[in-house]
């Protein structure tokens, strides 16, 4: 049998960010500890985690393994529990139980047949940005009922997000000063759906800065961190919107 | 009991054609439906009509929660069953089909919707004769004469007979179905299951729309009679969201699968193609046909959902989710998924209202034919610009499915 304990509110947040592409997602098991990569249904969101083993404070692992969780259902699980309490996951054979306190909570695992993991794919970009969530996050929210696009850009002194449709326009501009980082040689540009953007970013509560990763007409990235001492980290990838 | 059209229509029009050519430009012939229907009507005794019900039965919407409910019956006994088998309408001829559905008289009683909670003996009647696999014996008491009621024309159920208030019925004995009757006792059961379970076991929608109509469905407590046109949208969304959902966990075509049918007035269009759920249903309307009477132009509309549905109801209506049932039964058969563009053109000749089982069936029917394949949604749509008589630039720019597949997917950065 294997045992993991781990902070209630690092294990809502990781079930929250795969919901936002999936319900199901195979949890892979190590001894430098777990990494987990889901696709959406339709191949235009992809998410990857890896939470190293240092997260823990107990991390027994019998062997190395790979669960397929129903992840609607961890997340009801984990409603019971308060952010700042601690959950301890015990693995036998295909069950998975779930100690919260004085609550024991056991369930099936899936059929590791039925959910496969997504292979990574070659994304890479020299052109990236460092900036405040909380930044980014106003631009989404005032875009939201303005289209169901935006369009990122980038230079070497700013970063505008901006979404129009025939009668509506709003467009978040951060000069290089309001940005941490900024790698950009030649400006570029790329539209995004912005429901994804929403939903990953709502999902993404506990984490302060990002990297945003793209390039003309290419898919991006969102390099993240979160939890203690920032040992989780994950990357959110994007397929583009090609304009009209 | 005459059959009103919109216009007037020139005497020496009818004397020329004498219903052989319908040069009214109509898709039957009014004369002759009149006709027909005087005969049948001059055989219905004052205050009463008794016949075979298929079973037939129709739920009013005006006045809701009060409403009427009009079990019905055409007024001759034996196998009536075509009467209430949408599968079967279409090789009709479309004066005898409308003769035959402009036969079912109706009795009609007031209920409230919530009377299906604990019903009286005259909707335990109505919704036990529902029930049934075969025609049932029905004698029916009016107050007053059929003469001079309205017939029932919709764009949503099919067309239907006049009818008058309804002093008194009697049922005859009824043929059991046993799944339908355990999904009636089933108190505990819930609506939407209810339709599966009965879809499951090949029972078409529409008559587990009439059964859901008659509030023979759902938690004991909670059953509702449902006006019989949205009874029908009911039935063809529940059990086409099952469908969608198993669907799903298919994988997807390989390539564009192109349908295409030709029907009096209709042009029906369907292309299956390589990729995650999505659907869009879409109409284009000539100027004189039922729904652009009075415009001088084509009218084109397209209602869509992403993979994940829609969350409100499309204003292109029933005929939405009666399309998305055919088409999510043909991915079921084929066991794949994939995205589907399914457009209607609709000619100035059909101006009639039939209901949405028509587009239903004829959906169906093209999905039973054999597709043509393509490598490419525009080598599809080239194909059916061939065909089409909207510009297939106005089919193209409207469509949110084709702009949807033009977004590239992770999959093209491995």
């Amino acid at each position: 049998m294997s045992r993991l304990t781990l902070s209630v509110k690092n294990l809502k947040e990781i079930a929250d960010l795969l919901n936002t592409v999936v319900t199901e997602a195979k949890f892979k098991l190590d001894q430098t500890g777990i990494s987990i990569k889901a696709v959406d249904p339709s191949h235009v969101a992809m998410i990857s985690i890896d939470i190293p083993k240092e997260l823990f404070t107990e991390y027994s692992l019998e062997k190395d393994d790979e669960l397929a969780i129903d992840v609607e259902k961890l997340k009801t699980t984990l409603k019971v529990a308060r952010d700042s309490d601690e959950i301890t996951v015990k693995i036998e054979k295909d069950k998975i139980a779930f100690e919260i306190g004085a609550v024991i909570r056991t369930m099936n695992l899936l059929d590791g047949n039925a959910v496969s993991i997504p292979r990574i794919p070659k994304i890479t970009s020299e052109f990236y940005v460092v900036l405040a969530k909380q930044e980014f996050d106003k631009g989404l929210r005032a875009a939201e009922d303005v289209s169901d696009s935006i369009k990122l850009s980038l230079s070497a002194t700013e970063f505008k997000a901006k979404s129009s449709s025939e009668t509506e326009e709003s467009e978040l501009i951060l000069p290089k000063d309001l940005l941490k980082e900024v790698s950009c040689e030649s400006p570029v540009k790329s539209s995004y759906p912005i429901e994804y953007l929403i939903k990953f970013t709502r999902a993404l509560q506990s984490c302060e800065e990002f990297k945003l990763s793209f390039r003309d007409d290419y898919p991006l990235t969102v390099d993240f961190r979160f939890g203690k001492d920032s040992l989780i980290n994950g990357a959110f990838y994007l397929a583009p919107r090609m304009e009209e | 009991m005459p059959l009103k059209t919109t216009f007037k229509i020139p005497p020496e029009l009818c004397l020329k054609c004498r219903t052989a050519k319908l040069l009214c430009g109509l898709s039957y012939c009014p004369i002759s439906i009149s006709n027909h229907l005087d005969r049948k009507a001059n055989l219905i005794p004052r205050n009463g009509i008794s016949g075979s019900s298929p079973p037939s039965v129709f739920v009013g919407r005006y006045g809701y929660p009060k409403i009427q409910l009009y079990p019905s019956t055409p007024p001759e006994t034996g196998d009536t069953s075509i009467y209430e088998a949408p599968s079967q309408w279409l090789t009709m001829d479309m004066e005898k089909f409308l003769e035959m559905r402009l036969s079912l008289l109706r009795g009609g009683k007031f209920v409230s919707i919530s009377d299906a909670s604990s019903p009286n003996y005259f909707l335990q009647d109505v919704q036990v004769m529902t029930l049934s696999s075969a025609p049932v014996e029905v004698e029916m008491k009016l107050d007053r004469t059929l003469t001079g009621s309205r017939y029932l024309l919709s764009e949503y159920s099919p067309p239907m007979g006049p009818s008058a208030p309804l002093l008194e019925m009697k049922v005859g004995t009824t043929k059991s179905d046993p799944v339908a009757e355990k999904v009636y006792y089933d108190t505990d059961l819930k609506a939407a299951e209810g339709m599966y379970t009965l879809y499951k076991s090949n029972i078409d929608v529409s008559r587990i729309s009439r059964i859901l109509s008659v509030g023979s469905l759902g938690n004991g407590k909670n059953r509702k009679l449902v006006p019989t046109r949205w009874s029908i949208t009911a039935a063809d969304k529940t059990v086409s969201d099952f469908n969608v959902k198993m669907l799903k966990h298919m994988p997807s075509v390989d390539d564009f699968h192109v349908f295409v049918r030709s029907v009096s007035g209709n042009l029906f269009m369907g292309i299956i193609g390589p990729g995650s759920w999505r659907y869009e249903w879409g109409e284009a309307w000539f100027p004189g046909s039922t729904w652009n009477s009075f415009g001088d132009r084509t009218a084109v509309m397209i209602d869509h959902e992403d993979y994940y549905g829609r969350k409100t109801y499309p204003d292109i209506g029933g005929c939405y989710y009666s399309s998305r049932l055919a088409v999510s039964e043909y991915m079921n058969n084929l066991g794949r998924s994939g995205v589907a563009l399914l457009w209607r053109e609709i000619y100035p000749n059909f101006n009639i209202p039939l209901g949405v089982w028509y587009v239903r069936e004829n959906m169906r029917e093209m999905f039973r034919s054999k597709p043509l394949h393509f490598d490419t949604l525009d080598a599809s749509i080239a194909y059916l610009s061939r065909i089409t008589k909207v510009p297939i630039e106005r089919w193209r720019s409207e469509s949110w499915v084709s702009s949807s597949l033009k977004n590239p997917t992770l999959d093209r950065f491995y």
